[in-house]
């Protein structure tokens, strides 16, 4: 079953529609219309990565606003509605517009490669997906422009103060522009997600099992498996917000019948996956590095995997503990507290086995094996910060106190980030065919944790003296002045190493003096380092047979009969999907489909509200059509012929 | 494609008379569900449950033969339960965690100052004020003109009543004394009625009132207090 | 297991590792996707049922509302609707052009039925007189039950309207003479989807409608 090759045949050509207002871009379109229309997967995780650091740079000034403002007693930097949006828009942005999409930019550009694919199962949804995000992104931010100015009801927006009834600012628009920014966001998230899982079930190459798969890859299936099964759940409880808020329903009224406690459960149903979704991609990063720069096989991979595959599900049965002191009863928060105090155990699994991968290894300090160690070190003590949260009378103390703060960023920035800028140092060469300077790589290292402890690691002291969350500013005479100043100063530091590496990152696809790459600069394991640096269009001349895990390794040091083989070259050639304009389209109606839906109300003379919803219909007729003529225009194709070994 | 194997045309006909008969049998059902509900005479838990069970036999038909996955590989039906398992896992809790919320509408601690009086008829365990000292009544009797001695005996401690009325729903029920001179404490278990109006007395040591009390009331997934 | 190089029905579909068509696995992935969707909004209205019957002293019994001689014809209708895609997908799978144009209108008539129902439902709740049940009120007092009730209803129709969307498409497409036993993977996929739209009603009926009458 699992050795069937993958050929694309050559679809009828008569069934197409042709179309003079879009003519479907050929093969050798090039340059603005290129990148608009791409349909593969490789641009496609590029723009990705691209768009989520400049966001990180977007969610970093506002947060170094933040420790701005908290620098010292009684500052006057933000007032309190500017520093309530700060965090709002710092929080949002860095979970929903960094820390997802490089996830998503490395499982676009190296899971299909990783398999032994040439692009995922449907590439026009690929960049459907891709656009949503950009229109998400965009959303979120117009809204400083309108009334009210941003959201300012946090990341997690507890009903009741996203009520009308409680805006600060008569009119407020700033949670409806997160309300649909994030359903925009969700839908994007949730159709990459039905991508990648078909992809990786359905098409992988021939002897490529499930258990011969990366880790990184099986990472990319559970969490694409989490992203379908909990988005659900937000995006219901922003709809249910939204009807409140423009239909004047009750979901959240206290008053009229609504319970605000049952936003906090569906936000969290949602939250609590979420926050797995954030870090699974940087373990499975992790997963790939350590064995390379320890040149030793993964330790326990079956169990690697099967913990991943834990904790994604466990990872259902825990939101509450982020409710323990909300008065829920006995029953229902013992219940979760031992469920999450279980939660630790396939995640020390993981520790351990990395490890136990490093024992006994030749191991090399490389920019990504550094930032992979400051993951390991950096994400266990993330860790054992919120096992100590999990006893429920601790977590009375912790509740909206800095140690909470200190606790997510250890394991969001020490955890998520640093894996993913292991992923990028990694991974970077063989999408631009340079390497990185290995000097510069470690300076941002250096920057990186220097910065990040000294900021986060006072947090703990200052939680447990006292200092609350989300509070725009203390008084004088509890202390705080002091590790505060250290934050700030640290925070400024991880900054400044942040945006060496972004720079890094971009400089090495322009910059013709770095050393070219090769295929395998790492000596690395899996079937990406077979390929050429920079990839192909066409990733694979001939789809590889694969007779053991980390192929490349078996390759280059395995016994002959481990050694992949290739299919027979092909004369029909390669088939390659069409470019299409039809996704770009789409993502334009429904951008503004929700721009229509976010102004559709004014009040007319009399003082009567109007309802008009004109724009929201054209901006809905527009997606209609992109998808009717998509699914007219078929999967379309073209052949190209590399030479036989050519990779 | 689907799985399916040489011959589709034949294999498709057979299925026509299994999707037919399929569509009367859930009709059928769909017509038992109404029907038991226009019959009131049928107690209200096994009408709920009659109705859940003619739901997941529905569903379960619908899922297995018109959506294929009896004749589909089993990887689709996987798919489709890790989905519909999460889901009910997760609203199971979360309907379960929904709960009404007790409410201490009133609760008071009120010492007992009645003095005795003569000719009235009195209960056994009634308290009475003579002068400055306290006495229970031994038995139920009609007082005289004088106080009797022999129908009180005297007690140590000075009684209050204590009252109070729950509504919302409670499972338990605690009352204790916050002063660890004067201490009291009562735990009950309430039948999960709706509301719940009690009164008991209790014997204390000094002289107390309700702010030197609290009261604490818990039902499956609430709990509340009052001072 | 099928043979691609066998079968000239299946020319369009590329091999696939599990012998399963890409976009069937997309919509069964999909459709325990749509579990969770329709799991929080039938919670979301069973939770308020049970804490919020009574809202500030307005008690509504659902019953001088709810007609449920109406609500039981729409289910019959939607039933037979899944009996006649069923049907669809059956016969384009024969290759019998004439017969899935047939079925494919028949499930588009009695999904519109059932639409239509829908909407005479709810304009007759929100009017009933001495009984209105709008998004937020009900007898113009403050309550939850409208708004969970149009809601998950009007979502669930939602998720009707577009596929009776997706079946007319079909419809027109299968005048155009380019359709064939090609494409019935597709109208199986269209299939799955109007199936589990009729499963989500066969659990929204009882515990939303008959319920009610069972307390």
């Amino acid at each position: 079953m699992a050795t069937e090759s993958i050929k694309y045949l050559a679809p009828d050509s008569d069934n197409k529609v042709k179309t003079q207002v879009f003519p479907r871009p050929g093969q050798h379109t090039t340059g603005l219309v290129d990148w608009l229309t791409t349909i593969d997967h490789k641009k496609i995780g590029l723009m990705y990565g691209l768009t989520a650091l400049f966001f990180l740079i977007i969610g970093g000034i506002e947060a170094l606003l933040i420790r701005s403002q908290l620098w010292d007693h009684n500052m006057s930097v933000l007032t309190n509605r500017e520093y309530n949006q700060m965090f709002t828009m710092h929080g949002t942005t860095m979970v929903f517009l960094v820390i997802m999409p490089l996830s998503a930019a490395f499982f676009n550009f190296i899971m299909p490669l990783q398999i032994g694919a040439r692009d995922v199962a449907f590439p026009r949804m690929n960049t459907l997906s891709l656009w949503c995000f950009i229109a998400g992104g965009l959303i979120l931010n117009l809204s400083w422009f309108f009334t009210g100015g941003s959201p300012a009801i946090g990341w997690f927006g507890y009903a009741p103060l996203t009520d009308t009834r409680f805006a600060e600012v008569i009119g407020d628009m700033g949670p409806d522009f997160w309300i649909f920014s994030l359903q925009i966001l969700g839908v994007a998230s949730l159709l990459a997600s039905f991508n990648f899982i078909t992809t990786i079930i359905n098409m992988r190459a021939p002897g490529m099992t499930m258990m011969r798969l990366p880790v990184f890859t099986w990472m990319t299936l559970i969490v694409s498996f989490l992203i379908i099964l909990a988005f659900p759940a937000i995006t219901i409880a922003l709809v249910e917000l939204m009807f409140d808020r423009t239909y004047g329903t009750n979901f959240f009224d206290f008053l009229e019948g609504g319970k605000p406690h049952l936003w906090q459960h569906l936000f969290w149903i949602f939250g609590h996956p979420e926050v797995y979704i954030l870090i699974l991609p940087a373990m499975g990063i992790v997963s790939e590095v350590i064995p390379v720069f320890s040149r030793k096989p993964l330790f326990g991979y079956g169990l690697i995997v099967f913990s991943g595959a834990i904790i994604g599900f466990m990872g259902f049965a825990v939101w509450s503990h982020h409710m323990f002191t909300t008065g829920m009863g006995v029953v229902a928060t013992s219940a979760f507290a031992m469920l999450t105090m279980l939660i630790a155990i396939p995640t020390g699994v993981k520790i351990f086995n990395w490890i136990g991968t490093m024992w006994g290894g030749r191991i090399r300090f490389d920019t990504p094996m550094l930032f992979a160690l400051g993951f390991i070190t950096m994400f266990m003590i993330g860790g054992f910060t919120g096992i100590m949260h999990s006893s429920v009378p601790i977590d009375a103390q912790h509740q909206d106190s800095y140690f909470v703060v200190a606790h997510f960023h250890y394991v969001l920035i020490g955890g998520a980030l640093f894996g993913l800028y292991c992923g990028f140092y990694f991974w970077l060469p063989k999408m631009s065919g340079r390497l990185m300077n290995e000097t510069l790589g470690k300076i941002v290292f250096t920057l990186m944790f220097i910065g990040f402890n000294l900021t986060f690691f006072p947090m703990h002291y200052l939680g447990m003296i006292g200092q609350p969350r989300r509070t725009h500013t203390y008084n004088e005479g509890h202390g705080f002045e002091m590790w505060n100043q250290a934050a700030t100063i640290g925070a400024f530091i991880l900054g400044v190493g942040i945006v060496i590496g972004i720079y890094q990152f971009v400089n090495s696809f322009f910059n013709r003096k770095l050393k070219p790459a090769g295929k395998n600069p790492w000596d690395a394991r899996t079937l990406e380092w077979t390929l050429s640096s920079p990839v192909k269009e066409y990733n694979f001349s001939r789809t590889p047979i694969i007779k053991a895990r980390d192929q490349a390794w078996e390759d280059n040091y395995g016994p002959k009969e481990n050694h992949s083989e290739k299919e027979p070259l092909d004369h029909h050639g390669v088939h390659m999907p069409d470019r299409s304009w039809w996704p770009l389209v789409t993502a334009l109606g429904l951008f503004g489909l929700t721009i229509g839906m976010l102004f559709h109300r004014t009040i007319d003379p009399s003082g009567e509200l109007v309802r008009d919803y004109t724009y929201p219909i054209l901006g809905g007729v527009v997606m209609i059509t992109g998808i009717i003529m998509w699914a007219l225009e078929g999967p379309g194709g073209y052949h190209l012929f590399p030479k036989e070994d050519e990779e | 494609m689907s799985g399916h194997s040489e011959d589709p045309v034949a294999e498709e006909s057979k299925r026509f008379f299994t999707f037919f008969n399929l569509s009367m049998f859930l009709v059928a059902i769909t017509g038992v569900e109404i029907v038991i509900i226009y019959v009131q005479t049928f107690e209200s838990a096994s009408i709920i449950g009659v109705l859940f069970a003619t739901s997941i036999i529905k569903f379960f038909g619908v899922v297995w033969w018109f959506m294929h996955l009896r004749w589909d590989k089993i990887l689709n039906t996987i798919l489709f339960l890790m989905g519909l398992v999460i889901a009910l896992g997760t609203y199971f809790a979360v309907i379960y965690m929904a709960d009404s919320h007790p409410v201490v509408e009133k609760f008071e601690v009120a010492k007992i100052e009645d003095a005795w009086k003569a000719d009235h008829s009195y209960q056994a365990s009634d308290y009475v004020l003579q002068g400055s000292t306290y006495f229970q009544a031994k038995k139920d009797h009609l007082s005289n003109k004088s106080f009797e001695p022999k129908h009180w005996k005297k007690v140590d401690g000075v009684p209050h009543a204590i009252t109070f009325r729950i509504t919302g729903g409670a499972d338990m029920i605690e009352i204790n004394s916050k002063n660890p001179e004067n201490p009291y404490f009562h735990l009950s278990h309430p039948d999960g009625v709706e509301e719940i109006e009690e009164s008991t007395t209790a014997l204390l040591a000094t002289t107390a009132s309700t702010a030197d009390f609290r009261i604490k009331v818990r039902s499956e997934a609430f709990w509340t207090e009052s001072q | 297991m099928s043979d691609a190089s066998a079968h000239a029905l299946e020319h369009h579909e590329p091999v696939t590792s599990t012998g399963i068509p890409n976009k069937k696995v997309l919509m069964w992935a999909f459709l325990g996707s749509d579990c969770m969707f329709f799991g929080t909004l039938i919670s979301t209205h069973l939770i308020y049922r049970k804490i919020s019957a009574t809202v500030g002293g307005n008690f509504l019994d659902i019953r001088d509302v709810f007609d449920i001689e109406l609500t039981s014809f729409s289910t019959f209708i939607l039933l037979a609707s899944s009996l006649f895609m069923a049907l669809a997908v059956s016969a384009i799978h024969k290759g019998n052009l004439n017969s899935t144009r047939w079925m494919l209108f028949g499930t588009i008539v009695f999904g519109s039925i059932f639409l239509a129902c829908q909407v005479y439902e709810f304009t007759h709740f929100v009017h009933a007189p001495g009984n209105e049940l709008t998004l937020s009120t009900y007898r113009g007092e403050p309550h939850v039950f409208g708004s969970t009730f149009y809601v998950l209803t009007g979502t669930h129709g939602t998720h009707v309207a577009i596929g009776v969307f997706w079946l007319l498409g079909w419809l027109a497409y299968s005048f155009t003479g380019k359709m064939s036993t090609a494409h019935a993977l597709d109208v199986e996929i269209c299939g799955l989807y109007w199936h589990f739209v009729d499963i989500v009603w066969i659990i929204i009926f009882p515990v939303i409608y008959l319920m009610e009458y069972a307390m």
